[in-house]
């Protein structure tokens, strides 16, 4: 293996923060008493991802389809079985401790459950000045810094004193919020961020979420099963089957024209609450369960629960492939389908 | 049910889940109840079955098929239960039992109430019952476990064994709530074929406005406790008479719009224990008027315009016409 140096290659051109260039992820599963296969679950395949400077993302599938795993190759916490990560041109692979730490300063994650994300023991100031003491930045100025960024996500900068458990969800999503904005990042990887808030709360995070993108020109991975909350704040969609994406696009492309089966397949099992427009549309509702990631069908991953299979879809494994409209899709049978709108 | 209340006496102090929730569920209708975490919509199906806590004080009337419910003592109010009145639970790992067979589990549920009932016609049913929720190759999946099987099949088996007996009504908390949105849309079908089969009635509860459209002709919308809104889904969701309702609708991302800024609800929901006075959402509403009316009485539910349309608003009406006047409610 070559040696690098630690300061990598010169930063980039600027204009990616994030390159995943053919990421693979497989973890391996015992062999146990119940699964004597002992073959490995094949969580990510061959994923690639560009995330723009102050772009949203959205990385969207179902349980089990591998979009929180890729969210934590994308961070460097997970080392890939193969593929590389670029972080503003830096491949993460090729630094050492100390580099890899500074460029870590630039890449914050905000976790689903604000109740298990915060340490009830500590104030939330002490929760927000964390990251700053970590990286000997809370000498100078530090409190201030904390007072700044509690009102950044509209909480009271008093409410430093304060205890976790005297916020409500909504409130303690905004305070990891503040505790990832600490450090001034570039990039902010967001797993499912509002799923577990009341609904009436979601969307003042939704809206704090989209400001402070366009105060601060942050970058966000949105990684998200809700797919009204994920066309709502991506401006670029990824959609993730089995591991592998399927189907990239703007969010006008992906959800105006999605192409893939599975896409349609996933925007139409959304219920509508216009009970006119749900009444006019078809639905798809799919057959079976997702395949197991353990033993993916040969071909295309979906073929086993799509309408339009055919037999090349066993034998010819589909690849994402662009038809000169910026919009890749991995399908033998791309199509726009109107009758879901 | 009429006039339901549920308190809870902690050594906090007393937290009222239900307060005067009232509703009429005809024979093969659907009711939808919405609310947020807290709002006592659980609660108040757990009433009907009698599966609250012992320490619970329920007042109120829950009449079925012309007896109060909260009155029959317990081993007449067991055989309503799971035989009559059926529950589809949100988390389906945890309403099975780990350590027995999902068939043996659902055959258990025929046998409390039949149990004169021979082996092979108790196999047959249960292997047709797990046929009927749409599992593949039933009788293989009524010799597995429970963790054998995917969440989405999970919950078809609860789905069977809440059938088990033809219930006249169906009470399903959050049944989609831990799922996909593909197999959220399975299930959905799946009740609504099972329902239709029987002719059973339902009370759907969620959180999820979307599910209701789909799923209910009715909803019940309840905040603190309380029902502020009711009526036909095509009423509630499409002329709000409730600034909760309404806000609720305005602040939902939808497939339908994109970009721009989802109007929020101010503050967040009440503790239970701490109701605020008069309307219980004054504090979050854009629309009241302080400290009178709002804070200091409290709105009755009333009927509007529309046929069983009822809010609990003081303004009400004020509601509806702005709400009618502004087709395209999500702004952006």
């Amino acid at each position: 293996m070559t040696v690098l140096s630690d300061d990598g290659p010169a930063k980039s051109t600027g204009e990616h923060i994030l390159e995943v260039r053919s990421l693979v992820k497989h973890f391996p599963v015992r062999r146990s008493l119940v699964d004597r296969s002992g073959a490995p679950v094949h969580a990510v395949c061959d994923v690639s991802l560009i995330l723009a400077r102050g772009e949203t993302l959205g990385l969207v599938g179902e349980s089990g389809c591998g979009k929180s795993t890729t969210a934590l190759l994308a961070l460097g916490l997970l080392p890939p079985t193969s593929g590389s990560v670029r972080f503003d041109g830096q491949d993460l692979a090729e630094l050492r401790h100390r580099a890899l730490r500074a460029l870590r300063r630039r890449m914050q994650l905000v976790f689903q459950d604000p109740f298990a994300s915060l340490d009830p023991r500590m104030t939330v100031g002490e929760s927000v000045a964390e990251p700053l003491r970590i990286h000997r930045l809370y000498r100078e100025g530090g409190p201030g810094r904390v007072r700044e960024l509690l009102s950044l996500v509209e909480l009271s900068p008093d409410d430093g004193d304060r205890y976790p458990h005297e916020f409500s969800g909504g409130q303690r999503q905004r305070i990891g919020i503040a505790r990832a904005l600490a450090l001034g990042p570039d990039l902010v990887v967001l797993d499912e961020p509002v799923s577990s808030l009341d609904m009436s709360v979601q969307a003042g995070v939704v809206n704090l979420l989209a400001g402070l993108q366009d105060q601060l020109g942050v970058a966000y991975l949105f990684v998200a099963h809700d797919l009204s909350v994920v066309r709502h704040v991506s401006h670029r969609v990824a959609v993730m089957h089995l591991g592998k994406i399927v189907e990239t696009g703007t969010r006008q492309a992906v959800f105006g024209r999605p192409l893939h089966p599975y896409t349609q397949a996933l925007l139409s099992a959304v219920p509508s609450v216009e009970p006119e427009r749900q009444r006019r549309r078809r639905r798809i509702v799919l057959e079976g369960d997702p395949p197991s990631p353990t033993d993916p069908p040969s071909g295309c991953r979906f073929r086993t629960r799509c309408w339009k299979a055919d037999t090349i879809c066993a034998e010819e494994e589909p690849l994402l492939v662009e038809r000169g409209d910026g919009h890749p899709v991995a399908c033998h049978f791309p199509s726009v389908d109107a009758t879901l709108a | 049910m009429r006039d339901l209340r549920v308190r809870f006496p902690t050594s906090d102090g007393v937290v009222q889940a239900c307060d005067g929730v009232s509703y009429d569920l005809s024979r093969g209708d659907v009711l939808g109840i919405v609310g947020e975490s807290g709002s006592g919509k659980t609660v108040s199906a757990m009433a009907i079955l009698g599966l609250l806590p012992a320490s619970a004080e329920v007042t109120g009337e829950i009449r079925f098929d012309g007896r109060n419910l909260l009155e029959l003592p317990p081993d007449e109010l067991r055989k309503v239960r799971g035989n009559r009145i059926a529950m589809v639970f949100q988390d389906a790992l945890a309403a099975l039992n780990p350590l027995h067979r999902v068939g043996s589990q659902i055959a258990e549920a025929i046998t409390t109430h039949r149990p004169a009932i021979g082996s092979s016609e108790l196999r047959d049913r249960t292997v047709q019952l797990l046929a009927d929720v749409g599992i593949p190759d039933p009788a293989r999946v009524a010799r597995r476990y429970p963790h054998e099987l995917s969440g989405g099949m999970r919950q078809r088996a609860l789905i069977a064994m809440a059938m088990a007996n033809d219930p006249e009504v169906i009470i399903a908390d959050e049944p989609t709530t831990a799922l996909d949105v593909t197999t959220q849309a399975q299930v959905l079908e799946v009740l609504e074929e099972m329902r239709e089969r029987t002719g059973s009635a339902m009370v759907l509860i969620t959180h999820n406005l979307g599910v209701v459209t789909v799923a209910a002709d009715r909803a019940l919308v309840m905040y603190a406790g309380k029902v502020v809104e009711s009526g036909e889904i095509r009423e509630v969701f499409a002329h709000p008479a409730h600034p909760y309702t309404a806000g609720l609708l305005a602040s939902m991302p939808r497939l339908e719009h994109e970009g721009g800024s989802l109007e929020r609800i101010a503050g967040h929901p009440p503790s239970l224990m701490h109701v605020p006075s008069g309307c219980a959402f004054h504090p979050r509403c854009p629309r009241s008027r302080l400290p009178e009316p709002c804070a200091t009485a409290i709105p009755l539910l009333r009927t509007l315009l529309g046929p069983g349309h009822r809010s609990a608003c003081h303004f009400a009406e004020e509601v509806i016409v702005s709400s009618s006047d502004d087709p395209s409610q999500p702004t952006g």
